[in-house]
């Protein structure tokens, strides 16, 4: 016989509504970005002036802070525990977007070439987030 | 904190979600109370205490785990 507290459903109304919302906020940004990212952009830009050619480069920053916005919203919108794991999540992801920062730096500074490393900062930065916020939610929910 | 959440709930009768609907929290926020590993904020606590109709002292008990008020953990 199922548990009282499971027998419900594993979440409410409104954590369902904001969820969708979040997801679909978040999501249309990132897709957003990734289209832009993909677009051949080569042959229209080949003879394009510099600045026009860094306008298109930092177009996706547009997008991507409609995501950002997207997890500003939501933090408003969730409860006070969620919104710790949150917090706690992005500062564990900061710190490991900065530690991979400067590890990448110090290796650079022994003489060893370690090339474009600002997409590996990135994803270490989100991953230490995802790790972060999958570990908090699994300990709430024990 | 120690808290009777868990009881008070079941003697109604309600599921976590049910009791998460009537706080407006998630049903995870509910059942980190239930477990002792989430301590609620003040309006919160009043939240819950209005929702049992008891005084917060009936609901809340302080415990020898608690963390100083400055922080850290004992």
């Amino acid at each position: 016989m199922p548990r009282d507290e499971t027998s419900g459903p594993k979440r409410t109304s409104a954590e369902r509504r904001r969820s969708r919302r979040y997801t679909a906020e978040f999501l249309s940004g990132m897709a957003l970005v990734v289209l832009l990212l993909l677009l051949p952009s080569e042959p229209l830009l080949a003879r394009a002036p510099q600045e026009l050619r860094v306008l298109w480069a930092v177009l996706p920053l547009v997008p991507l802070l409609w995501s950002a916005a997207a997890v500003v919203r939501h933090l408003r919108r969730v409860d006070e525990l969620q919104r710790r794991m949150v917090v706690d999540a992005l500062a564990w992801g900061f710190g490991a977007a900065m530690m991979a920062a400067i590890g990448a730096a110090l290796i650079r500074s022994a003489g060893v070439a370690v090339g474009d490393v600002e997409w590996a900062v990135f994803l270490t930065g989100m991953l230490g987030f995802a790790a972060a916020a999958t570990i908090g939610s699994a300990r709430a929910s024990r | 904190m120690r808290n009777r959440l868990r009881e008070l709930r079941e003697q109604l009768g309600w599921s976590q979600a049910a009791l998460a609907e009537r706080l407006d929290v998630s049903r995870q926020t509910v059942n980190a109370l239930e477990t002792g590993r989430y301590d609620p904020s003040l309006p919160l606590a009043f939240r819950i205490a209005g929702c049992f109709a008891l005084p917060i002292e009936r609901i809340f008990t302080p415990d020898e785990h608690d963390a100083p008020p400055s922080g850290g953990r004992r």
